[in-house]
């Protein structure tokens, strides 16, 4: 691990809270043989981070039904027909959350006001319905890959949520998730020069185990250590982002997973196949945001909008609803999350609604990785310099490499640190290249394009 | 309709012995409720004017002094008024000082409203929701569950900022997918 890494959250262990006990409440003695295999592994990476499922038997419960839910298959609602649970959740967010309550209540959901991310997310413990109960919040924070990084409320459960959506995707494409405490079922794969590491198990899947690694070599004991653990874990699945599946196809791993799940940004075409290829497997995208969970997975040229309580609309920049097949900003009104229920939530991201056997997103225009390069050559990946920009706390910026390699840098004014500051942050990461950093406001882009490359 | 001045500027010139702790608050409420036409109080209904709310017993007397007014008395109808002394007033006592609805301004103000709205009348020259409009602006009860609400929410929002910052909950719990 590098000291001068200048992300405070990552010191080992430093965000931990809870007791085994608490972090599994559901732990059977089949799971802690797994937990101590994970934990005790002779190539295990240098985990850094303790993390359980939290989840008890009323939720396991619940979690169990969604599933049989989602199998149903019902979205319950259609292009000119809401869905029928909309006007409860707008009844409750007016009348629990602090941030709604002194407001008059709108007759219709297309008169409820959007939010965006930022307007959201600055205050999201203006958000935290009244009768929430806090001792089941957490907090999750994001990359910031889509604006400042933020902490986003959520509780266990509904972080959990994640795992019938994933199963019901899965069954899509043949993939069965066997489970149980003699098998690892989930690999959470990242690749950047921090990221937590951590060994867990699942109650959902009886046991089986989950880890989830970054395959820089700094958090290994030796590089090699990397295949040799993935291929005596043997996971079921991967997930992980183009970049880190990417780095993962690298390595000379014998184990063939069932399938290989994408996220957090956009998954090309020809890096899919190439995945899928290297895998023979299943390589699925993911499209969803931390706020509200999956909201939809690749189906040929499509996304396809997973049948949970959750709603999509897409609206032009002026808010109107656009046309089906006509692209605009992809709106979600999700009641899911207890802790930060959602009305008309602006993701930031474009596509166009569609039906095809049920709704799906056509042309999805998610984030796009950047790839930069560093001082002596070395290849800096978009989500890398953002992570090293997102705890300076930016509101927004902008960063282009120009044809000579040399980096300008323009940052929202608002909140901004010293531009010295944030100098020596980039050139961390970088290294010594011709920089020039300016406070600007860039606010007058609705959607300022963060990262841009003469070099690409 | 009523004159609002009229009936302030009656509370100002409330004669002392309404104030007086010496006075017997059922005599006075019965004579008011005989005077309007009604029944005077009985043993069981005079119980409430015993009570040991001094404050509240107070207000009561200085608002029979208000609704004896000739034009009120004309109109009043003694459930209305019961509803008053009772309903109205009690939550007001324990906010506001008795002397304070002949002293100040204001309150004067208040009572008068609260009486007309109890009786059903509206100030002369104003429409109903001109009335509720102004009533509002001296309304205590309300100021204060205003009040209430907003401090009940700024110890929410605390609980919810702690919530967020304790270890418990930025140990969070595993996620499974990336988004």
């Amino acid at each position: 691990m590098r000291d001068d890494y200048p992300v405070p959250d990552y010191v080992p262990m430093a965000a931990t809270g809870l007791t085994d006990a608490e972090r599994w409440p559901l732990l059977t003695d089949g799971g802690r043989v797994m937990l101590d295999r994970l934990r005790n592994h002779p190539h295990a990476p240098h985990y850094n981070h303790a993390c359980g499922d939290r989840l008890t038997a009323a939720s396991l419960g619940r979690l169990k039904s969604y599933k049989d839910t989602l199998q149903d298959g019902y979205h319950g609602w259609t292009s000119t027909q809401e869905p029928p649970w909309v006007d409860e959740l707008i009844e409750r967010v007016y009348s629990t959350v602090p941030r709604y309550r002194r407001r008059s209540r709108p007759a219709r959901l297309t008169e409820v006001p959007t939010i965006g991310r930022h307007d959201l997310l600055s205050q999201a413990d203006q958000h935290v319905p009244d009768d929430a109960d806090l001792s089941d919040l957490i907090i999750y924070n994001t990359s910031g890959s889509r604006g400042a990084a933020a902490r986003v409320p959520m509780s266990a459960e509904f972080s959990a949520l994640d795992l019938p959506v994933i199963e019901h995707v899965l069954a899509g494409f043949g993939v069965v998730f066997s489970g149980g405490p003699s098998q690892v079922s989930l690999v959470n794969v990242y690749s950047q020069p921090v990221a937590y590491q951590f060994a867990s198990v699942m109650s959902y899947l009886d046991g089986a185990g989950l880890v989830k690694i970054n395959l820089h070599p700094d958090g290994w004991t030796r590089p090699e250590d990397r295949v040799s653990f993935l291929d005596d874990l043997a996971p079921e699945v991967y997930t992980g982002n183009p970049i880190s599946l990417s780095a993962l196809a690298e390595l000379p791993l014998k184990h063939q997973p069932k399938a290989v799940l994408s996220g957090a940004m956009t998954l090309s075409d020809t890096v899919r196949r190439r995945l899928a290829e290297r895998f023979r497997c299943p390589v699925v995208d993911l499209y969803g945001i931390t706020e509200s969970g999956l909201i939809a997975w690749r189906d040929h040229d499509v996304h396809r909008i997973v049948p949970r309580r959750l709603y999509v609309e897409i609206l032009d920049e002026a808010g109107r609803r656009c046309e089906p097949g006509v692209a605009g900003e992809i709106t979600v009104t999700c009641g899911e999350n207890p802790m930060l229920p959602l009305l008309r939530y602006r993701t930031g991201d474009h596509a166009a609604l569609d039906w095809r056997y049920g709704p799906v997103l056509v042309g999805l225009d998610g984030r796009a990785p950047v790839v930069f390069r560093g001082a002596d050559g070395v290849t800096v990946n978009s989500i890398e310099v953002t992570h090293i920009l997102s705890p300076l706390g930016l509101v927004a910026w902008q960063l282009h490499q120009g044809s000579d390699g040399a980096l300008s840098l323009s940052v929202h004014e608002t909140g901004a640190p010293d531009p010295d500051t944030i100098a020596t942050a980039l050139t961390s990461l970088m290294g010594n290249l011709p920089l020039k950093v300016t406070l600007e406001n860039l606010a007058r882009d609705a959607k300022p394009q963060r990262y841009t490359s003469d070099l690409t | 309709m009523i004159s609002l001045s009229r009936l302030t500027r009656r509370l100002a010139e409330t004669p002392a012995d309404f104030l007086s702790p010496e006075t017997s608050v059922p005599a006075v409420v019965s004579d008011l409720l005989m005077t309007i036409g009604g029944p005077g109080l009985d043993e069981r209904s005079a119980m409430p004017f015993e009570s040991s709310e001094r404050n509240w017993l107070r207000i009561v007397l200085v608002s029979c002094w208000l609704l004896a007014d000739e034009e009120l008395i004309a109109r009043a109808e003694p459930k209305r008024v019961l509803h008053y002394l009772t309903e109205v007033l009690l939550p007001l006592a324990d906010l506001v000082d008795a002397p304070l609805f002949v002293s100040d301004p204001d309150r004067r103000e208040e009572l008068a409203r609260l009486a007309l709205r109890s009786l059903d009348l509206l100030p002369e020259g104003e429409s109903r929701a001109q009335a509720a409009d102004r009533l509002a602006t001296v309304d205590t009860v309300r100021r204060y569950e205003v009040l209430q609400a907003a401090k009940a929410a700024e110890e929410r929002a605390a609980a919810v900022r702690k919530a967020m910052e304790e270890q418990r909950a930025k140990e969070a719990a595993a996620r499974y997918s990336q988004v």
